[in-house]
């Protein structure tokens, strides 16, 4: 473990997308379709101005405390002893989470791939994948992301065209027929899955400007949020939302949905092999978060001597936590939602509150958060989209041509804000070269 | 009982023990180290008799998640 590394923007960016996108995709649809049916797509655009939220709340943090992860900020502001119990919080916030995403994982891999091998040696290995990853520097799995996570998106991004003789926009309709509420439950339960974002605290002393941060997540939220969207478009129009609905690992049913020629009947084969690099980024994510909190109890900051046994501890945790598919599943769907935004109000309540007393002792640095136009555009972007689910969610039921026309307008201001977001990351990387 | 994963476990645990016990620096890192050595094996007693202390059963989770259930499917 290097310390001194940093991350680049970019890499951060495709930090979040892997964080977010990867693991969302398996059993979220499962709840997102059952709770929204098909106005599932819509559910992703809350989730939006809460990561954008969470961004601003890193910017402020790293402008307050520079150099610093929030494990340190923490123990900075709040001292040994209550910094020390917020950060066990969080650390027991990371381990579950970590927990609930290995168990889902491993299920999967017994369920659908390796049919013979018992699940807890799939989550041993992995487990064991996890240690090795760990034992590099935060900017070797930043590179090996940038790596897997580019190709993924490209072939995921492209799945309504792979899928184009499978789609029937018929199972997406009536839309926004049934009022506002199917999407806003949607939307509560896609912020919930979102409180993942906090493990990017972990990572604020590897970038070099606290600018960047708000950037880099910013445009990795807005981005997750599409790819999200575009894959819940694909389920609802390929599955229906009622089979979708009674699916646990729907994703992989879809993707093998994919039918282009007899040549190429398997394609899924092939995106499943980037799925999996991609979700064990994920996993390497909250680890190595969870290590960087764990060696904030020691002098050295160091967690190379306690890599290998939290990760046995993790493992066997995972076997020892959950029954069956089903309770890892509801717990993911369903559990995690309530701890993830406790923890987060707790932890960063409490954070904030004794920055402010303790402001006079820490030294913060000046740092403008000029984003031109852009920032504008993406905002108008957002309500644009909250203003085209509201008039479909009033109008949706009167006629089915309005409910059309508001998921046209929806699609058209979420690529609005993509745009606008993808112009001011950019505008921010230009400024630096 | 599967033997196997607890040898498994066994043998990371001690050769993580015999490599690291040396480079340990400090009385704090000591502590911390070899109590996650007792947990871990600890763990694996609970493991190997197939004990399961299943999240859902407890309370406060299991009202959480059967309360957002029941909002989320009315």
């Amino acid at each position: 473990m290097k310390d001194k590394m940093t991350i680049s923007t970019m890499q951060l960016m495709l930090l979040v997308c892997s964080l977010l996108v990867a693991s969302n995709m398996t059993s979220l649809p499962m709840a997102l379709t059952e709770s929204s049916r098909q106005d599932a797509w819509f559910s992703f655009v809350l989730s939006i101005p809460y990561g954008i939220g969470m961004a601003y709340l890193f910017w402020r943090l790293a402008r307050a405390m520079p150099g610093k992860n929030v494990f340190e900020m923490a123990k900075l502001a709040g001292g040994k002893w209550f910094g020390g119990l917020l950060n066990a919080l969080l650390i027991g916030y990371l381990a579950l989470d970590l927990i609930s995403q290995l168990r889902l994982y491993g299920d999967f891999f017994s369920a659908s791939i390796l049919l013979r091998t018992p699940s807890e040696y799939v989550v041993l290995l992995t487990v064991v994948l996890l240690m090795y990853i760990a034992t590099g520097s935060s900017e070797h799995l930043a590179r090996a992301n940038v790596v897997f996570v580019a190709v993924f998106i490209l072939f995921y991004i492209s799945l309504p065209i792979l899928l184009l003789n499978e789609i029937d926009m018929q199972k997406l309709e009536p839309i926004l027929s049934n009022g506002v509420l199917p999407p806003l439950k949607g939307g509560m339960l896609a912020v919930g899955l979102f409180g993942d974002l906090i493990v990017m605290g972990a990572f604020l002393h590897h970038v070099r400007k606290p600018r960047d941060i708000y950037f880099a997540v910013k445009t990795g939220v807005i981005f997750s949020a599409f790819m999200l969207t575009i894959w819940l478009f694909c389920v609802v129009s390929v599955l229906s939302p009622l089979i979708a609905s009674r699916m646990i690992y729907v994703g992989w049913i879809v993707v093998q949905q994919i039918h282009i020629t007899d040549f190429l009947d398997r394609v899924d084969l092939f995106l499943i092999s980037l799925y999996v690099p991609v979700i064990l980024i994920k996993l390497a994510i909250l680890y190595t978060g969870m290590l960087t909190g764990l060696a904030s109890y020691t002098k050295k900051k160091n967690y190379d001597s306690i890599n290998v046994l939290t990760g046995l501890l993790i493992a066997m945790l995972t076997d020892i936590l959950f029954s069956n598919m089903d309770e890892v599943v509801m717990f993911n769907n369903y559990g995690i939602m309530t701890i993830s935004i406790g923890v987060q109000i707790v932890f960063f309540g409490c954070l904030v509150i004794a920055l402010a007393i303790r402001r006079s002792s820490i030294r913060s640095i000046a740092d403008d958060k000029q984003s031109g136009g852009y920032g504008t555009g993406v905002w108008i972007g957002l309500i644009g989209c909250l203003l085209a689910i509201g008039f479909g969610t009033f109008y949706g039921s009167v006629r089915g041509y309005y409910g059309i026309v508001s998921g046209v307008v929806y699609a058209c201001f979420l690529l609005m804000c993509i745009y606008f977001s993808l112009r001011e990351y950019r505008q921010t990387t230009m400024k630096e070269a | 009982m599967d033997s196997a994963y607890a040898l498994i476990i066994i043998v990371i645990v001690v050769i993580t023990v015999a490599v690291k016990r040396k480079q340990l620096k400090g009385g704090a890192n000591k502590l911390f180290f070899y109590l996650l050595v007792c947990l871990a094996l600890g763990l694996l007693v609970l493991h190997e008799m197939e004990l399961e202390i299943s999240l859902m059963e407890n309370a406060f989770i299991y009202y959480c998640v059967k309360e957002i259930m029941r909002m989320m499917k009315r």
